[in-house]
């Protein structure tokens, strides 16, 4: 056997790639040449050496400084609470809740300042403001198209708000939530869910 | 609405990620990029090249999420862009630096010992390490993710012929000759340690 053949099997050897005819061929040549023992020996201790080399790694800090710019690559900024963002479904559903909130605030808060606050308690309920708007509008485009318009405006600055990773400030301040009733929260419930009017 | 990442397999996550969920892509980038990192390392040598080639290649599985067939897993899938991200680096800067100080035809013992001082006087075992990975890293670019990849990092010829696109063969040729031009550099210092040993 010539022993550029046989270095060949060597190396096959050390990968775990030698067998049968072989591997007794490449034993038979080792016996009677002394170079190509001495190149398996120089081999193997290369393959010890290559293995022994320590694994390196980062830092923690270092994988968090890849994560974020890995994150900034793909566009993709989670908040530093990594809150997942919300789905399109839920944040049109509260985006309908908080137009539905400003609506009526606003309608309070003028009737309020216009004259005595004889509010009527139906009127926080369904039926007393956004079903009354309901039936005003139904038989009339103009004022319907302008309602829609205002609703829809609202519902852009609200979708605008979430999307910009802060809190919706409506929901978010504990102060303007505790003025409401739990009778008032099922009927917002009640007017944005899928069975609304 | 908190939906958990890291306790799901690997395929809804890569369902999730392309389908626009960045949040999924980025925990099979936690669960992988030790091991790619360590893997481009190998092949670099360098942290701060393997930390931007690991981020280059993750990026590259992003963008190129539609076009995972799925006849692998997701992290071969990712293995092998490495791999390619690392081979495309390596010939770019093989080209900037020519570097040429290894060549196929080279004899034993010519170049090799010229390159390095005499072993005499330093402590050979340690040097070895280093000169070994001085060695390496003069490799022409796929020797060297030959031997990285079976040497290194533990993969049988099947394997690592699957994350370069070649035969078995091809990779068993290319670890024979990768070990010829690692001997020959190496020999003084293998000679060294050899006698210690």
């Amino acid at each position: 056997m010539r022993c550029e053949r046989a270095r060949k099997w060597i190396s096959d050897d050390l990968d775990g790639r030698l067998a049968g005819r072989r591997a007794e061929a490449l034993a038979r040549h080792l016996r009677s040449c002394a170079a190509c023992r001495a190149y398996r020996g120089d081999l193997a201790l290369i393959q010890v050496r290559s293995q022994a080399q320590p694994a390196p790694s980062l830092t923690p800090g270092e994988w968090t400084r890849f994560e974020r710019s890995l994150e900034r690559e793909l566009g993709y900024a989670p908040s530093p609470g990594r809150r997942p963002a919300l789905v399109p479904a839920v944040r049109t559903r509260l985006a309908w809740v908080g137009a539905g909130i400003i609506l009526v605030g606003a309608t309070v808060f003028f009737l309020v300042k216009g004259g005595p606050p004889e509010l009527d308690p139906a009127f926080l309920s369904y039926e007393g403001s956004l079903g009354q708007i309901d039936r005003e509008i139904r038989d009339n485009p103009d004022l319907a198209d302008s309602f829609n318009r205002l609703v829809m405006a609202s519902i852009g600055d609200t979708i605008r708000a979430g999307q910009s990773d802060l809190p919706i400030d409506l929901l978010a301040n504990p102060d303007f939530l505790e003025g409401w009733a739990g009778e008032t929260w099922e009927d917002i419930h009640n007017s944005s869910g899928p069975n609304a009017p | 609405m908190n939906e958990r990442m890291d306790d799901r397999n690997d395929e809804p996550l890569v369902d999730l990620a392309c389908n626009g969920r960045p949040e999924a892509f980025m925990e099979l980038v936690r669960r992988y990029r030790e091991r790619i990192f360590a893997m481009i390392y190998g092949m670099t040598r360098d942290r701060s090249d393997a930390e931007d080639l690991t981020q280059e290649t993750f990026l590259a599985a992003y963008r190129a999420l539609p076009r995972f067939r799925r006849t692998s897993s997701f992290y071969t899938w990712v293995y092998r862009i490495g791999v390619n991200t690392s081979l495309n680096f390596l010939k770019k800067r093989s080209r900037e630096k020519d570097r040429a100080d290894f060549d196929e035809n080279i004899l034993p013992g010519d170049r090799g010992a010229a390159a390095f001082p005499s072993p005499e006087a330093s402590s050979a075992r340690g040097e070895l390490e280093a000169k070994l990975a001085e060695a390496v890293d003069a490799l022409p670019p796929l020797f060297k993710a030959a031997f990285v990849l079976v040497a290194n990092q533990g993969l049988s010829h099947a394997e690592a012929a699957r994350m370069l696109g070649c035969t078995e063969n091809t990779v068993s040729w290319r670890m024979h000759k990768a070990r010829k031009l690692l001997q020959a550099r190496l020999r003084p210092f293998l000679n060294e340690v050899g006698h210690e040993m």
